[in-house]
C-alpha cells in the first residue's frame, strides 16, 4: 500500500514536472494566421487566370492595371467571406 | 514519501517556464508593433492576416527566445565551471567570501538539477523550431541557431561532469568510505 502511494505521488510529481516543460511549447504553438483569407485569395487568383485565359481579358491592359484589378477583386472577395461568416454568426445565435 | 529530486526540479523549473512564456508574448506583441502588423488576440492565441506576416513575426519572435535561452545556458555553465564547490580555486573562494557573494558557489546538486531544466527547454525548443521550420512556419536559420547552442551547451555541461568526476577520483580517498569511517592514524 505505501509502496502504491509513492508511486501515485511521484508520478503525479512527474506530470507536474511534464507539465511544466511543455508550458512554453503551447505558448510557442498559440499563434497563427487567417488561412481563410489566404485561401479565398488563392483560389480566386487560379479563377481569375483561367476565366482570363478562356475569354482573353486583359490581353489590351496594361500589366499595372490588371494587377490592379485583381487585388481590388481580392479585396472584394474577403469582404464577402468575412460578410457570410458574419451571416452564419447571426443564424447561429 | 516525496521524490527530493522531482520537488527540486519543479521547483528549479517554475521560473524557466515564466520566462519563456512572458518573452514569447512580450515579443509577438512588441514585434508585432514595430514591424507595424496588425493582429488580433483571441483565445487562439496571436492570430495574424498573412502567412508571411505570420512566419516574420514568429520567426523573430523564436530567435528572441532562443537568445534568453542562450543567456540563460551561458550564465548556468558559466557557474557550473567557475563557481562549482568541488572545483572552484581557493583564490576565487576567498575573493567571493571577502566580496560577501559567497551565494555564487553553487552545489552539485542545485547545478545539475538546473542543468537538466535548461537543457530539456533547449532541446524542446530544437525540436519545435525544427518542426516549425519543416512546415515553414518560421525561416530554418533560426532551427540550426537553436540546435546549434542545444549542442554546445550539452558538450559544456558533460566537460563539467567530467570536471567533477576527475576531481573525486583525484583526492584519493575511498568514495565508499565516510570522513568519519577514515583512519587518522
Amino acid at each position: 500500500m505505501k509502496f502504491i502511494n509513492k508511486l501515485f505521488i511521484n508520478a503525479g510529481l512527474f506530470s507536474v514536472l511534464s507539465l511544466l516543460l511543455l508550458i512554453p511549447v503551447f505558448a510557442v504553438t498559440m499563434s497563427s494566421f487567417n488561412t481563410k483569407i489566404e485561401e479565398n485569395a488563392e483560389v480566386l487568383s487560379a479563377q481569375d487566370e483561367s476565366i482570363n485565359k478562356e475569354k482573353e481579358l486583359y490581353n489590351d491592359i496594361p500589366a499595372e492595371l490588371e494587377d490592379i484589378i485583381r487585388k481590388v477583386e481580392i479585396e472584394m472577395a474577403n469582404q464577402a467571406a468575412e460578410s457570410s461568416a458574419t451571416n452564419e454568426l447571426e443564424i447561429g445565435n | 514519501m516525496f521524490s527530493k529530486l522531482l520537488i527540486k526540479l519543479i521547483d528549479q523549473a517554475i521560473v524557466p517556464a515564466v520566462v519563456l512564456v512572458s518573452t514569447r508574448i512580450v515579443s509577438m506583441a512588441l514585434l508585432a508593433m514595430y514591424f507595424e502588423i496588425p493582429f488580433e488576440l483571441t483565445r487562439k492565441g496571436f492570430i495574424f492576416e498573412g502567412k508571411e506576416q505570420y512566419v516574420q513575426i514568429n520567426s523573430y519572435s523564436m530567435l528572441i527566445i532562443t537568445a534568453v535561452l542562450a543567456i540563460s545556458l551561458a550564465f548556468f555553465l558559466l557557474k557550473a565551471h567557475v563557481f562549482h564547490d568541488t572545483h572552484i580555486t581557493p583564490k576565487l573562494t576567498a575573493t567571493l567570501f571577502s566580496l560577501r557573494m559567497h551565494g555564487m558557489v553553487q552545489s552539485s546538486l542545485d547545478l545539475y538539477t538546473k542543468g537538466a531544466i535548461w537543457i530539456s527547454y533547449a532541446y524542446l525548443m530544437t525540436i519545435l523550431t525544427g518542426a516549425l521550420a519543416l512546415y515553414s512556419f518560421i525561416y530554418s536559420f533560426v532551427f540550426y541557431i537553436t540546435l546549434a547552442i542545444a549542442v554546445i551547451s550539452s558538450i559544456l555541461l558533460i566537460t563539467d561532469i567530467e570536471n567533477e568526476v576527475k576531481t573525486s577520483k583525484d583526492d584519493g580517498l575511498d568514495p565508499n568510505v565516510t570522513f568519519l569511517e577514515v583512519n587518522t592514524n
